[in-house]
């Protein structure tokens, strides 16, 4: 159970919509060796599920499979409140790219379709830019 | 049924951050030509005081 789904291709007449999640305050740099808080947003009409995936994807992946890490998405306690549509996970330092690769989030719903796709963001020391 | 949704998918990815990027790029010559020209006025500066010894 610790393997996110990824195989399913559905047709989905809703799957064009990428935009039903949507990230919030993607930073262009993180720092090496700390954790990432990913930050994100519920659109209206959006059901999130149990089994939706927030995976680290390097840009130009070609297959959900592909993801570097992922963490389960973080499901609102009451959907029908205003707050529950913001929403964070945070990656772990450990588990997070160690190269200089452009990466971004992909919000991958149960049925292995992407909902959201970041913009793309960088593992760098501060200083450097 | 099998669509291609996937490949749609990670289309649109690539072009959300190809846009992005493209974005920063811009902003970084716009950046490199000012950085540029203050370059240029400080150079003519130190020229002058050069000139003053």
């Amino acid at each position: 159970d610790d393997i996110p789904p990824t195989s399913a291709i559905l047709l989905d007449p809703d799957h064009c919509n990428f935009s039903q999640v949507v990230f919030n305050d993607v930073e262009k740099f993180y720092v090496p060796g700390g954790d990432i808080i990913c930050n994100y947003t519920f659109t209206q009409h959006f059901i999130p599920r149990r089994k939706d995936w927030i995976g680290i994807f390097r840009v130009g992946w070609k297959t959900t499979r592909e993801y570097y890490t992922f963490m389960w998405a973080t499901l609102p306690r009451d959907l029908n409140t205003e707050s529950a549509t913001q929403q964070k996970v945070q990656f772990k330092a450990y588990y997070l790219p160690k190269d200089d690769e452009y990466y971004q989030f992909c919000y991958v719903d149960e049925d292995g379709v992407v909902r959201a796709a970041s913009v793309p963001f960088q593992f760098r020391p501060e200083s450097e830019d | 049924i099998y669509t291609g949704d996937e490949s749609v998918a990670s289309h649109f990815a690539l072009v959300t951050a190809y846009e992005d990027i493209k974005k920063r790029l811009k902003d970084s010559e716009k950046e490199n030509s000012f950085l540029k020209k203050r370059i240029r006025v400080l150079e003519e500066r130190l020229a002058g005081t050069r000139s003053d010894e």
